[in-house]
């Protein structure tokens, strides 16, 4: 009862003495609230005392009651209805309550009539009074009233609008709108509803929720659906009668999507229902949710770092095994040391899954290589070149790349003499794969940048590679503008740069010049000479993103499930979770289902524990919307901290531009038009700065829309004259990205 | 926003009655005129019959207050409010117990007849009333303090002595054993020969008796077939009081009142109000709340919202718990009709019923005064039974006869619902 003011209450309740019975779902605690509600409340009742069933013909019948004392039982199991109802009748007391044990029709609305509406009166008043102690946090616009309709029990009422009022201002510092507010109050709710919920044995949970859900997938018994409708009565939820139900005000606000989207949470911390029926019973939500302002913005960022050099590889050290070892055994092992390396890095996931198995092996070889005392220089180098091989995995990345690089191209050299410098070009970009930071990318770029500046004294399709190194590094940066420039100046004719340059241009907002690069629709994947089976892949990949581009979502979905069975059967595991994670997120921007939830959450957590920044950055971006869309948008506010907090991670602009517009969607959902128009701003200023002119029109069309509606709401001064300042800026943008 | 401090819809003091002359001189003549005939045999039953909400209690209050002024000094005012009693033994115990201390206010003014021994004899009465089955040692205990009452006149210690064999002028040496008891048809006789020999104590003395709200004994009872039966028992037990030499004046709903015996021949039904009256109720209510209150609620905009509401209103409670809805909400501006933003005091004031089933119901309905019977309900509610008996149960409708519920009408509070709106009428 904090929340109720001091002078609670201004006007006291006239309740008339009467022998009145109690909802027969309270909890004797929720009893105790109740009576000490009513013991401020009304002024005839000064005090209450608990009284057991046994000791009521003695004590109730007392003819001199204590003035202002009201009597309160409850009806212990087994006593029949009619016996119970002549046991109080006796009682001699002004104020009597008792609490059936089951349903009795005589419970009455006095609860609702008398004590809510005196109860609402006051709380309302309390909250919008100036001198309200959270007047600053605006308790105020708390709705009350939304609480009210969804119970009629003055403390459920109380205890919502509490929970509701804990629960918003826990996000006080990121200042609180009417819509806040408002969801707490939905919010909290849920809670109530779960909590009810919760009181139902858990084998019938299931049933429970098919009947509350009016979802009748499964053959359910006659005997079943009354017992669940039984079930629904005993905690208050319901009314059975004759094979009907009545749902009370609080059961029906499963309706509400805030609702729904807690009794999920509630599902997934708690173990009810055993059967797991009832996860999916609250998850094939027949409607999808329409949250307006032109739905969910399209999860982007920049795909998943390749390697393509495997055969390069393969050369390349076999040419090394081929120097002519001290011995036996040092031959073997640095075989065994470039058998684990080339074959470990083609996949994060294999890398990474077995990690600790890796560097077990990696470790050991090494100490194989350094046990075998040789004077012969070259073997020196060979090991000397191993010890830096194993480096990033045993010991992480060298914190200068550039370094790192160039003292392994010259023990490759004074091995393998030539430009080539194959194993270093090789390592280069297996070393994109283990950059977790914007630092350790902009590191190897420079390395690389470096590198391909000398590209006059080396081989073409060695240039090529180093400079294919800038581009991914480029677009791993977010800098999908630049690295579609550089990809086309390197075009040398052949096909198998095309699903990356698609992707480049794809991510830089040229899907439609994309489809142009696609070798699979123009047939040629694997023609040419330099393709690999990963290729395959990312061309599907590829594919599903431009279908979805193009808004045919179950043709991207198809391209989609493709590309992972490409990626399973050619051995990239952790590919494949990507495509699971572009189908879901397909999916659930273009709100047809969210069923691969489940999935998503195992692969976050997998994500999670291999350190996959980027896929985890997806997911939790994906895990955000989804989590809008049903509701739940505490959970979805941590989701997309989580992805903006990993976007700047990665160092990716176009990923902290997707997380920003994620955001301001989330914030325009919540009611908070100015932290919306702030996040699309930042959104879009990185968007222009890495020259995605057609997503900052959007962008900037969205902030015009925003600063509009603050201008309504007299919130944002001059936000008129900002709004079409904006509007010309997106067209000039459009205009430009067009051209 | 504007929160009232004082104003209450249910309040019922009689200061606040507005117009109702007609009602208010009839009931006030009628009891004067029963108080004017001294045949010290003969009782009278009055009754006010009106609509929930219409004013019945307000009504009687205000005219039984008018006649206290007159007649105190003589008459036992005895007032007891039936709702929720469940059992005439609740109401019967209070009419004792009010009976008993307004004799001990006559007594101690030294008012003619109430002496102490009559005043000893509604005690013991008080005392034998609070128990239902008792040791006669245990009684005789209790009894002490009253020898008083052995010395009065009148017929209520010889019942109690042949009754239930307690005698206040026994002797030490008669055995007191075995128990006794006390149920509501004995208590109710004995209540009975007590204002009988309270009306014969002297020439001048006389009682009213007023049972307010007596179809709220048990209001949920009509449900059942046995409910309707046992509450039945209990009023007609209490209308036995007639049989007193006592004015009884009774208030009931219309939709209760087939129950009325014929011996309680004087009715009166009170019909709604015109909307004028409805504003000046309001406004009497409204004097007493702060200035700046009043101006708030004073001006244009809000005198056009009472004419709106008392336009829809068939009883003042309705229309003044309407008001104080709208006024603790309304954000200026409001363009929406005041039917419409109503609509939010059924979502938070009736919450049990669905706003769709609500709507439906009330779309059966053609006016306020109209009825419907049960299946039309059950149709509206889709044929879901339990749809059916959320709503009677939460008294958005209810029947048009207590005792024959087979057709209903719709809560006055909810009379809003009936509005149409141009284009739906």
């Amino acid at each position: 009862m904090w929340l109720l003011p001091p002078s609670f209450p201004r006007r006291p309740l006239r309740l008339a003495p009467d022998c009145r019975a109690l909802p027969w779902y309270v909890t004797r605690e929720e009893i105790g609230q109740l009576m000490e509600l009513l013991r401020r409340m009304v002024p005839e009742i000064k005090e209450w005392v608990w009284v057991p069933w046994s000791a009521l013909p003695t004590v109730g019948g007392n003819r001199e009651v204590r003035s202002g004392a009201a009597l309160v039982t409850e009806a212990p199991a087994g006593v029949e209805e009619s016996d119970a109802r002549a046991i109080v009748e006796r009682v001699a007391w002004p104020y009597v309550f008792w609490r059936p044990i089951e349903p009795y029709e005589k419970e009455g609305n006095w609860l609702e009539r008398e004590v809510k509406r005196a109860l609402l009166s006051e709380l309302r008043r309390g909250l919008e009074s100036e001198e309200h102690p959270l007047q600053a946090q605006g308790i105020a616009a708390l709705p009350v009233d939304r609480a009210a309709e969804a119970t009629t029990d003055p403390v459920e009422l109380l205890a919502i609008v509490q929970e509701a009022a804990h629960h918003c201002l826990r996000y006080a510092d990121e200042g609180l709108s009417a819509r806040d507010w408002e969801y707490s109050v939905r919010r909290a709710t849920g809670e109530r509803l779960a909590l009810r919920l919760s009181r139902i044995a858990k084998e019938k949970l299931t049933t429970v929720l098919e009947l509350l859900l009016s979802k009748g997938q499964r053959p359910v018994s006659a005997k079943a659906r009354a017992a669940a409708g039984a079930s629904l009565q005993s905690v208050g939820l319901g009314l059975w009668v004759e094979d009907s139900i009545a749902f009370g005000p609080l059961a029906r606000q499963v309706r509400d999507e805030i609702v729904h989207g807690v009794l999920l949470e509630r599902l997934e911390t708690t173990s009810w229902p055993t059967e797991g029926q009832g996860q999916e019973l609250m998850q094939r939500r027949e409607a999808p949710l329409d949250k307006g302002g032109g739905g969910i913005p399209v999860t982007r960022a920049a795909g998943p770092a390749v390697f393509r050099f495997g055969r390069l590889l393969g050369s390349t050290i076999d040419r090394i095994c081929q120097i002519p070892p001290p011995s036996e055994d040092a031959g073997q092992a640095l075989r065994e040391l470039f058998i684990q390396f080339p074959t470990s890095v083609w996949d994060f996931v294999a890398v990474q899954d077995d990690l600790a198995g890796l560097m077990r092996r990696l470790g050991r070889a090494m100490r194989m290589l350094e046990q075998i005392k040789s004077k012969d220089r070259k073997w020196r180098t060979i090991v000397a070149l191993a010890r830096l091989l194993v480096k990033p995995v045993l010991t992480g990345l060298p914190s200068d790349l550039g370094a790192y690089l160039r003292r392994m191209e010259s023990y490759e050299k004074r091995l393998l003499p030539g430009p080539d410098a194959g194993l270093t070009l090789c390592v280069a970009n297996i070393l994109v794969l283990f950059c977790a930071s914007r630092d350790q990318l902009s590191s190897l770029l420079q390395a690389a940048v470096s590198r391909f500046e000398e590209r006059n004294r080396e081989k073409r399709w060695i240039l090529r590679a180093w400079g294919e190194l800038e581009t991914e590094v480029e677009r791993l940066l977010g800098h999908a503008t630049r690295a579609m420039h550089r990809h086309e100046k390197m075009l040398d004719g052949s096909n198998a740069d095309s699903p990356y340059l698609a992707r480049a241009l794809r991510e830089a907002g040229y899907s439609v010049s994309a489809i142009d690069w696609l070798p699979s629709l123009s047939g040629k994947i694997g023609d040419g000479a330099g393709a690999w089976d990963i290729d395959h892949g990312i061309t599907k990949l590829e594919q599903g993103h431009i279908e979805r581009d193009r808004g045919a979502v179950e043709q991207a979905c198809s391209y989609y499930r493709r590309a992972h069975d490409e990626f399973i059967s050619n051995g990239f595991p952790g590919l494949a979770m990507y495509a699971d994670v572009y189908e879901a997120s397909a999916r659930v921007e273009a709100n047809k289902s969210w069923a691969l939830e489940p999935r998503l959450r195992e692969i976050r957590e997998i994500a999670d524990e291999l350190g996959e920044h980027r896929l985890l950055f997806f997911v939790d971006l994906v895990l955000g919307d989804i989590e809008v869309l049903t509701g739940r948008l505490d959970a979805a506010l941590m989701s997309y901290r989580n992805a903006y907090g990993g976007a700047t991670q990665l160092g990716d602009d176009l990923a902290l531009a997707s997380a920003l517009d994620k955001q301001a969607y989330l914030q325009e959902v919540r009611g908070h038009a100015d932290h919306a128009l702030v996040s699309v701003m930042r959104a879009s200023t990185l968007e222009i700065g890495n020259g995605r002119h057609s997503y900052a029109a959007r962008l900037l069309e969205r902030a015009g829309t925003l600063a509009e509606q603050l201008d309504q709401l007299g919130r944002a001064r001059s936000c008129r004259e900002q709004a079409e300042q904006q509007r010309r800026l997106a067209r000039a943008l459009a205009a430009g990205a067009v051209e | 926003m504007v929160y009232l401090s004082k104003f209450r819809p249910t309040d019922v003091r009689p200061e606040l009655l507005v117009d109702r002359d007609d009602a208010a001189e009839w009931l006030e003549h009628s009891i004067s005129a029963y108080l004017a005939d001294r045949d010290p045999e003969q009782g009278q039953g009055f009754c006010v019959l009106g609509s929930k909400g219409v004013g019945k209690s307000i009504l009687t209050r205000a005219v039984l207050q008018k006649l206290k002024e007159v007649h105190a000094a003589t008459t036992l005012f005895v007032e007891v409010d039936c709702r929720g009693a469940l059992r005439q033994r609740k109401v019967l115990k209070q009419v004792v117990e009010q009976v008993h201390a307004e004799l001990y206010k006559m007594n101690r003014y030294g008012s003619p007849g109430a002496s102490r021994e009559l005043l000893a004899s509604a005690a013991v009465l008080k005392t034998l009333a609070s128990f239902d089955q008792v040791e006669r040692k245990t009684v005789h205990e209790h009894l002490t303090e009253f020898k008083a009452a052995a010395g009065a006149d009148g017929k209520l210690l010889d019942f109690i002595a042949s009754e239930f064999q307690i005698s206040l002028r026994r002797r030490k040496q008669e055995a007191i054993e075995g128990k006794v008891l006390l149920d509501d048809d004995n208590i109710r006789e004995a209540l009975l020969l007590l204002l009988r020999d309270i009306r014969l104590a002297h020439e001048d003395l006389d009682i009213i008796v007023y049972l307010d709200n007596i179809d709220e004994l048990d209001h949920d009872a009509y449900w059942s077939d046995e409910g309707r039966e046992r509450v039945r028992a209990q009023t007609l037990g209490l209308m036995q009081l007639w049989r007193a030499p006592v004015g009884l004046v009774l208030n009931m709903r219309t939709y209760y009142s087939s129950i009325l015996l014929r011996e309680v021949s004087k009715r009166f039904e009170l019909l709604p109000l015109d909307d004028a009256t409805l504003e000046q109720i309001l406004a009497r209510r409204l004097h007493s709340e702060q200035r700046a209150v009043q101006e708030a609620l004073g001006n244009d905009l809000w005198n056009a919202r009472r004419s709106e509401l008392a336009g829809m209103a068939s009883t003042p409670l309705s229309f003044l718990m309407w008001f104080e809805y709208l006024a603790e909400r309304i954000k200026e501006p409001e363009e929406r009709s005041m039917a419409e933003v109503l609509m939010g005091f059924a979502r938070t004031h009736a919450a049990t019923v669905s706003q769709d089933v609500l709507r439906r119901i009330a779309g059966i309905f053609e006016g306020v005064e109209a009825a419907v019977p049960r299946e039309r309900l059950l149709a509206a509610c889709g044929g879901n039974e339990a749809l059916l008996s959320q709503a009677i149960r939460s008294q958005i409708v209810l029947p048009l006869d207590f005792w024959q519920p087979n057709e209903f009408t719709l809560d006055p509070e909810l009379h809003f619902l009936l509005a149409r709106t141009p284009d739906e009428s």
